[in-house]
């Protein structure tokens, strides 16, 4: 099965962010993501820009519409997707947990891909 | 009847689980398969059962799932082959062992769902209860009941949760859900959250059925001993435990003659096995507290500064303990070293909850009661009655205030 790992943070938390911090985090990652390469699991893995710079397309009367931000204002916004290979949602979890959202602060949520 | 209670406890799990497992890892169509099993043993059993029984379900329920599987394929069009599980699924009926219960157990306590998605799962599939009986014990309405298993079922195909045990690595964290799940169903049956009704021994009958069959598949693990042992400790003690009216007598006021000392040597064997490990998990502290109040011949006699001890060994397992715990240990230390000991570790308690209010008056009062202080007793008591959470309790209560106001009449009794 694929697994899409989406990782959430506080706002405010990435708006504070130092560039020292911010490697720091892009390390972890990259040791995570380096893992599941090698097992040839990785399908897809990047961070996201804060959502304070989304755009969100929505529908209209005659077209769609154009609104800065996000699709839903919360606390905490995506800051990071992950589509990994895994045989069950155990090994996913397994995965999960070695993000450091899931070591520090923030959360990972886990979706199955695929309708 | 050709099937009998005992044959369907025995075989309901194991055609459970063998139906999911052929069914691909499917709740729902296992669940189905396996109903329709039974009910055609029913249908054709009618002159004796077969020599084996179990194997027989086993197959008939692997084979409707295999047949649903090819008309579902069949109607799909798809031409898709029928995965290879459930084409090798060919293998004997007596290669299936406990194990496949104990991977039914883990799936249903799977730490993705939630507590009460656990509990009703693991009634259902274990315990083979039907979910109009799993609402009446949980106090809600058949239709949520079975929204909820039908959600929980979905999680489990859709997530792609499997049908399995942990590995030895993660067996401690995972089996903390499995055992809670156990000791809720007792709980609920010991000691309703709400109703008329003191004990409810059916649901304590089916935990210990539960505990009972983890410890036998996991027999070198300490803590499902520790929980069976707990089980038949509390659930020795039923039969003096509620008097002719149906009030609850609490433990001190016991007739210790009729707690069932079968259960009491079982359980303290057992505990006694699980105090051996190295690592001493909270359902052996909690077994190890049931087996001193057990082997007390007098409710005096008991080991209170033993019992306060393991209650703070408790204590330091938890972050946050529980307000139960916080005030079960104070009892303990209030019997052991006195009131002034014990009343500062309720200072922090919040009694927002009835059934926390209910606990703390209580202790409250047993705290006045040993200090003599008998009109502060009697408030207590007047205040846990208005927040018990059951008509039983109640009922106790009230005959603790009339006991005690026959002792301030006649001080010398």
């Amino acid at each position: 099965m694929q697994y899409a790992l989406l990782a959430y943070e506080d706002i405010d938390a990435t708006e504070a962010r130092t560039d020292e911090e911010q490697s720091e985090l892009l390390a972890g990652y990259g040791k995570v993501a380096q893992a599941l390469a090698e097992q040839g699991k990785l399908v897809f893995g990047d961070g996201l820009r804060s959502s304070v710079v989304a755009t969100t397309v929505r529908p209209g009367t005659d077209q769609a519409i154009v609104t800065d931000g996000p699709i839903t204002e919360g606390r905490e916004h995506l800051i990071g997707v992950f589509v990994i290979e895994a045989t069950d949602l155990d090994e996913a979890l397994n995965w999960a947990g070695q993000m450091p959202h899931a070591q520090t602060s923030g959360g990972v949520e886990i979706r199955p891909v695929g309708a | 009847m050709t099937i009998d209670d005992a044959l369907f406890k025995q075989a309901w799990p194991r055609v459970y689980a063998a139906a999911v497992r052929s069914a691909g890892g499917d709740f729902a169509a296992g669940e189905d398969a396996t109903a329709e099993a039974f009910e055609r043993a029913t249908r054709t059993w009618t002159h004796g059962r077969p020599d084996n029984p179990v194997g027989w379900l086993i197959t008939t329920a692997r084979r409707i799932t295999i047949d649903e599987r090819r008309k579902q394929a069949t109607r799909n069009r798809t031409a898709r082959r029928l995965s290879p599980d459930a084409e090798d699924d060919n293998s004997p009926a007596s290669s299936i062992t406990g194990d496949d219960v104990l991977d039914l157990f883990f799936t249903c306590a799977h730490p993705s769902l939630t507590p009460e998605a656990q509990v009703a799962l693991t009634l259902r599939a274990v315990a083979g209860m039907r979910p109009a009986e799993i609402a009446r014990a949980f106090h809600c309405s058949p239709s949520t009941m079975e929204k909820r298993l039908v959600r929980a079922r979905r999680k489990i195909r859709e997530a792609g949760i499997s049908l399995r045990s942990p590995d030895r690595a993660e067996l401690d964290d995972r089996l903390g859900p499995v055992m809670r799940s156990i000791l809720l169903v007792f709980n609920e049956g010991y000691a309703p959250t709400a109703g008329d009704e003191a004990f409810r021994q059916e649901l304590c009958d089916e935990a210990i059925l539960l505990a009972r069959s983890l410890h036998d598949m996991l027999p070198d693990q300490a803590e499902p001993a520790a929980l069976l042992a707990t089980l038949l400790l509390i659930d020795a003690r039923k039969s003096a435990r509620v008097d002719e009216s149906g009030g609850l007598v609490p433990l001190r006021f016991q007739n210790r003659q009729r707690w069932n000392s079968t259960n009491i040597a079982e359980g303290v064997e057992l505990t006694l096995g699980a105090l051996n490990s190295p690592k001493r998990g909270d359902y052996t502290l909690q077994a190890a507290i049931g087996a001193l109040h057990m082997e007390a011949p007098r409710h005096e006699l008991t080991d209170w500064p033993q019992i306060a001890f393991l209650y703070e060994q408790r204590l330091e397992q938890f972050r946050t303990p529980s307000p139960t715990l916080v005030i079960a240990h104070s009892i303990a230390v209030a019997e052991a070293h006195g009131t002034c000991a014990a009343r500062p570790l309720l200072y922090g308690l919040k009694p927002a909850e009835d059934v926390t209010a209910f606990l703390h008056h209580t202790a409250l009062a047993r705290f006045a009661e040993i200090d003599n202080d008998i009109e502060a007793a009697l408030r207590n008591i007047a205040a846990a009655a208005a927040a018990a959470p059951t008509t039983a309790d109640r009922t106790a209560l009230d005959k603790w205030s009339t006991k005690l106001e026959k002792s301030r009449a006649s001080p010398n009794t």
